[in-house]
């Protein structure tokens, strides 16, 4: 019997073990940040009343806020260590950066949406809207853990920093968070869940393969690339 | 007077009418023979008590005055009393044996035949902190006429009443000496003294009968409840708004780190009063304030260790949504829009994607 998720037919390996560890912790961590933070956001409608009773008031909240937050670093320091010394890690981010191109798929993808009759654009290893979301969400990351910190450390941060600014770092982290929170359940749930290509899920986050089909169909140039290589004889 | 509304028996069954009479002339009857005993009584007690210099050296070498001044009695709530219905304990002339103090529940009770008043609201002293003190025998602690005055006693609305809210500080005062000196300091009072009638005496934060230890977590001004006894006021624009207070601070309190961990059961975190102070509260403005900016390093740092004059810089009750928040309206305007623009882009990315999808499954078909 096939196990659940696994591709139907021949496949190859997109995501490494490395890497599903660094979004499963990246998604957990996220999550209870999220759900935590909303508690204190708000924490003035029923909603916010039960998820700080289940917390454990204030003070439990605030411990698993900044436990969340310490696996939060731990994944962007890991992520950090993994893109700048390993050479699978360096080679994933080369094919990540921004190209022209990319806007150029983007327009392209846009007249094809609107019914005009062009060819659907050849997507490498990752498309602009996967690269839109890495971009997102390493700039949020970045800005949450920063301003988190300011706040994690108040006393220390306000010896330097006057209290507008504090405020200021606080309103941020806050209202960041809906960002973070609506890019994630109207964007990435849309991108990964109900698309109906991949409708429930695409499970590649766990299982690490795309179908050769899929990948055939959704990133055609790297499909090209690895088949005149020959890298796809290796199938399994 | 009771005499008179016989007649109001008129154009009822006869005799309801005339029973109705009839027990008023019985009562009209019996009050006039009280009253006239009263006088005889009172006048006998006079006859000693009516002397200002009538006074008795007490244990504690203290001298009490026993001088009873009529014309005060006649003015107060209990003129038609005589003075044994309160000094029950007093049978003959001279006096014999310890005189007790008065007893106001002796008519004070729920169903009392006289007609004295008796809320529920009365029951609560014994739960006080004054009535736990005073039955546990303590005689420094107050009982009922400490506070609401013995032959000069009326009703608080009265003006001349030591309970009106314009005598409430200097009655409490009497006792709790230090705390009156810091309350005539403050602007509660300032306003107060000003006119301004609605300002904070004694018991608005403190309350009446049911006055607790402000360690009770049942009194108003316990840690976690001053938020919400200042806010009675303080959120009101019916209130304060009238004299240019802003109510916004009690909104911006209950939304910071303070306010919320503070309604969630946190005890070491500040409140109105860690910031403003308590009974000698005064104006941002004044130099002697606790929240006068150069101050505000200092009353931080009473919580915050090493607070610098960082924490000065910057609104207290900061509304993000105002524009007065400066930097920080702006950026919480800056994420609104971004929010608002990114949500816009991205779901019409979503909406041309199915677009397409549609309008291929129209044409399949």
């Amino acid at each position: 019997m096939r196990a659940p998720g696994r591709p139907e037919g021949p496949s190859v390996l997109r995501l490494t073990l490395n890497e599903r560890l660094q979004h499963a912790l990246l998604m957990l961590s996220t999550l209870v940040l999220l759900v935590t933070g909303f508690s204190l956001l708000f924490h003035d409608v029923w909603i916010g009343r039960w998820l700080l009773w289940l917390e454990g008031g204030v003070a439990g909240r605030g411990l698993i806020h900044r436990a969340a937050a310490a696996v939060l670093m731990l994944v962007c320091v890991w992520h950090l260590l993994y893109i700048l010394f390993t050479e699978r890690g360096h080679a994933q981010f080369m094919l990540m950066r921004p190209r022209w191109r990319d806007v150029r798929d983007f327009a392209q993808m846009v007249r094809v949406n609107l019914g005009r009759p062009v060819e659907r654009p050849a997507f490498d290893r990752f498309d602009y809207r996967q690269k839109f979301q890495y971009y997102a969400f390493f700039l949020a990351s970045a800005s949450m853990v920063l301003s988190g910190l300011v706040l994690w450390f108040a006393t220390e941060a306000m010896a330097v920093m006057p209290k507008w600014l504090f405020d200021l770092v606080a309103v941020l982290h806050g209202r960041e968070s809906i960002l973070i929170f609506l890019l994630l359940f109207v964007w990435h749930l849309y991108d990964v869940h109900l698309r109906p290509e991949v409708f429930p899920m695409d499970w590649s986050w766990i299982t690490g393969r795309i179908s050769l089909a899929d990948l055939q169909t959704r990133h055609r140039a790297e499909y090209e690339r690895l088949r005149r290589a020959g890298s796809l004889d290796a199938r399994q | 007077m009771r005499g008179s509304s016989a007649p109001g028996g008129r154009g009822r069954t006869a005799a309801p009418g005339l029973a109705a009479g009839l027990a008023a002339l019985l009562g009209g009857l019996a009050l006039l023979l009280l009253g006239a005993a009263g006088a005889e009584a009172l006048a006998k007690c006079l006859v000693c008590h009516g002397k200002p210099t009538l006074s008795k050296r007490l244990s504690s070498g203290r001298l009490l005055s026993l001088f009873v001044d009529e014309k005060q009695l006649k003015e107060s709530v209990h003129a038609a009393r005589v003075c044994t219905d309160c000094q029950s304990d007093i049978t003959v002339i001279p006096h014999k044996g310890e005189i007790k103090r008065v007893s106001c529940v002796r008519c004070h009770f729920k169903g009392n035949p006289v007609g004295a008043p008796q809320k529920d609201i009365y029951v609560e002293y014994a739960k006080s902190v004054h009535g736990i003190a005073a039955a546990a025998g303590n005689t420094r602690a107050p009982v009922c006429q400490d506070c609401h005055g013995n032959h000069n006693i009326r009703a608080p609305r009265d003006a001349a009443s030591q309970m009106n809210k314009a005598h409430i500080p200097e009655t409490c005062g009497r006792c709790h000496l230090q705390v009156f000196g810091d309350y005539r300091e403050s602007v509660h009072w300032q306003a107060f003294a000003s006119g301004k009638k609605d300002s904070a005496v004694c018991t608005d934060c403190h309350g009446e009968h049911s006055i607790r230890s402000h360690a009770s977590p049942e009194s108003s001004t316990y840690v976690s409840r001053v938020p919400e006894t200042c806010s009675k006021c303080h959120a009101s624009v019916a209130v304060v708004g009238k004299y240019g207070i802003k109510t916004e601070q009690v909104a911006t309190y209950g939304r910071s780190f303070h306010g919320i961990a503070i309604k969630y059961g946190e005890k070491t975190v500040a409140n109105c009063a860690s910031c403003h102070g308590v009974h000698d509260i005064r104006p941002s403005s004044d130099p002697r304030s606790a929240v006068y900016i150069e101050n505000i390093p200092k009353t931080c740092g009473k919580c915050h260790t090493g607070a610098n004059v960082n924490y000065a810089k910057g609104k207290i009750h900061v509304d993000p949504t105002q524009k007065e928040a400066g930097a920080v309206y702006w950026v919480s305007l800056f994420f609104k829009w971004l929010t608002i623009s990114v949500m816009v882009g991205l779901t019409a990315h979503i909406g041309l994607d199915l677009f397409r999808r549609l309008r291929r499954r129209g044409a399949a078909q």
